[in-house]
Formats: C-alpha cells, sequence, structure tokens
C-alpha cells in the first residue's frame, strides 16, 4: 500500500472511530463494513459526507453503493483524487 | 398416545375459524379497495383514511371474536397513545405474531410499514397502497417516512424488526431511532405483554395455552429526542445514542412489568 493509500485509510479511521464509535483496531482493509462494522445505508451517506470535507474529491452516493469493505473504500477514494489531480 | 381433550379440540377449531375469518376479511377488503382503487373522483386522501378506518375495525373486530371464543385475554392501558400529538412514532417490542393487529386496533389512523411480497401483491398491493403505507423494500423508505410524520402521520415501527426470540432479550434495530433523527420526531413506546408467551417466532398457530394468552398493551409518555439524547451530536452517534437509550428503556421497562419472583 503507498503512501497515499495509507493517508486516506488513517482518514476513514480517524472517521470511522469518531464518528460510528468503533474500536481503531477493527478498522483494518478486510473488515467489511455492513457485517464486520455495522455500519448501514444510512451511516453511509453521513460517512460518504464527512469523507468529502477531508478528502476533497467529487463522489456520488451510486459509486459509493459498490463499497463493501474497508479496502474498497481507499480504493475508491484513491483512484478519484488521482483522477482529480491528473485534471488538475 | 396421548387424546387431545374436548376443549383442546374446541380451542382448535376456534383458531382455525379465526384464520379462516381473518383471510377472508383481509380479502374481501382486498377486493372492494382493488374495485375503489381505479375510481377517479374520490381523492387519495379520502380513501386512505375510510382504508385506514377498515383495517382499524377489521382489526378491532377480530380480537373481540377471538376473545368472544376464548382464545385471547386483552386490557389495553393506551390513553397517553390515544392522546399524544400527532406526527410521532409509534415503537413496540414485538413478543407474537397478532402484535400488530392489537395496535392497529387501538389506533384508527396509523401507518405501517408491508413486506415487499405484501406491497407487490395484486389485492393486498391495492389496499396497502391506497392506505399510504410504506414498503419496506424501497430505497425512498427514510423519506418516504420522513414525509409522512411530517405531515402529522403516526408510523408504527417494531425496532426489533421480527418476534422477539424465545430468550426474550429485546434486541433493537437502528431504523427506528434512523427515522427518529431524520425528522426530530416525537417516540411513543408501546409495552406489549403475552403472558404465557404464545406464537413467539417459530411457535405453532395452533399450540394456544388454555384459556388463551392474556395480552396486555400499555403505553408510555411521549419522548422528545433532546430528553433522550444529545442533539447536538453528529447524526451517526445520535442514530447509535437513541438505539441504546430506547434498548435499555424497554429492558428497564420490561423488569419493572414483570412479575416478582
Amino acid at each position: 500500500m503507498n503512501e497515499q493509500r495509507e493517508n486516506i485509510l488513517a482518514q476513514i479511521r480517524a472517521t470511522l472511530v469518531d464518528l460510528f464509535e468503533l474500536d481503531g483496531s477493527e478498522i483494518v482493509p478486510e473488515a467489511r463494513l455492513y457485517e464486520d462494522l455495522d455500519i448501514d445505508s444510512i451511516d453511509a451517506v453521513d460517512l460518504l459526507v464527512d469523507l468529502k470535507k477531508t478528502i476533497s474529491v467529487e463522489i456520488t452516493p451510486s459509486q459509493f453503493k459498490q463499497v463493501r469493505t474497508i479496502q474498497d473504500v481507499v480504493d475508491v477514494f484513491a483512484e478519484l483524487s488521482a483522477k482529480a489531480q491528473a485534471k488538475a | 398416545m396421548k387424546y387431545l381433550s374436548l376443549s383442546k379440540i374446541r380451542q382448535l377449531i376456534s383458531a382455525a375459524v379465526c384464520y379462516f375469518l381473518f383471510g377472508l376479511g383481509a380479502l374481501s377488503v382486498g377486493i372492494f379497495f382493488r374495485l375503489l382503487h381505479p375510481v377517479p373522483f374520490i381523492s387519495s386522501a379520502t380513501k386512505r383514511t375510510w382504508i385506514r378506518w377498515c383495517i382499524h375495525k377489521g382489526c378491532h373486530s377480530f380480537i373481540r371474536i377471538m376473545r368472544a371464543l376464548g382464545l385471547i385475554r386483552y386490557s389495553f392501558d393506551v390513553k397517553s397513545m390515544i392522546r399524544a400529538k400527532s406526527g410521532h412514532i409509534i415503537i413496540a417490542n414485538h413478543p407474537t405474531l397478532i402484535d400488530v393487529v392489537l395496535l392497529l386496533a387501538v389506533n384508527r389512523q396509523m401507518c405501517c410499514f408491508v413486506k415487499g411480497a405484501v406491497w407487490d401483491n395484486f389485492f393486498t398491493g391495492a389496499v396497502v397502497k391506497q392506505a399510504g403505507f410504506i414498503p419496506n423494500h424501497t430505497e425512498q423508505l427514510l423519506p418516504m417516512a420522513a414525509a409522512k410524520l411530517e405531515a402529522g402521520e403516526n408510523i408504527l415501527i417494531f425496532p426489533e424488526g421480527t418476534r422477539t426470540k424465545h430468550d426474550n432479550v429485546i434486541h433493537f434495530k437502528r431504523g427506528a431511532a434512523n427515522m427518529a433523527v431524520a425528522v426530530n420526531a416525537p417516540i411513543m413506546p408501546v409495552l406489549i405483554k403475552c403472558y404465557p408467551g404464545a406464537l413467539k417466532k417459530g411457535d405453532k398457530w395452533y399450540d394456544i395455552p388454555d384459556g388463551g394468552p392474556a395480552f396486555e398493551l400499555k403505553s408510555g409518555p411521549l419522548l422528545e429526542l433532546d430528553e433522550c439524547i444529545d442533539t447536538s451530536l453528529p447524526r451517526p452517534k445520535q442514530y447509535r445514542h437513541l438505539t441504546q437509550f430506547l434498548e435499555q428503556y424497554y429492558q428497564d421497562w420490561v423488569a419493572v412489568e414483570s412479575p416478582k419472583k
């Protein structure tokens, strides 16, 4: 995992601990949002809003729907921010 | 082999008759409102009021028939619910199959959630759609519920999501809290007691205790959201805190109401 992805993971971990009262050690790449972390579709919207504040990318809820694990979240954000940087 | 006693046979026949009547009632209401569905000159608000009234009366009649046949006993202490200002969420524990029937029997105009299969069915679909109920398989569930609460309707939800398991441990899902936080709606808690236990998840419909189980419905005080949780917190925290609060509320309530050993 490169540095950028590490940063995104750290950001996600901070948000999840703060917003969803989860334990930091639970938030590993292979953790599944719904089954392991008890994050439902309503939560996902709030998570998205919060992550967009700290990681400046345009992401729609439908793009976020495919996401199953923490790794998927990292991937989506890494890809989008790579695209955003390529444009800039 | 043990032979069934005469009273047991009588009870079995009564139960079968009741289920048959329930089906017949649902079917005739279904056919009537199926026919009414395309009638253009009656407003949908009027149809909704009629249909909810029919459902309420139907459920009320049904529990009276069951009581007359000795299948159930019941008592209601729900003044606080009837008097509560509208636009609230009614929550209840879910010990038995007929909880919703009892709640519909005491609420004249109440909005419910219905299963996708009921919503999509040709007959029942016409009833529940015109009744303005909410299907549980739509992504628009929360916005739909929010709009109804804001319009002053009361919505029933069983936060357990399914009937209480045999260990009687009450565990709430977050749906009810999500809804309450989304529109800052007050919550009307109702406790359903059924003694001895019957019609639980996995129980057979004909397995009825002698004399029928005794149901007791009790409504609590209307709970405003800010009495339960800190409403300045981020919403994901509010959902969780409210769910925990309500779960604890019910656990305490059940403990107080249980007969002392």
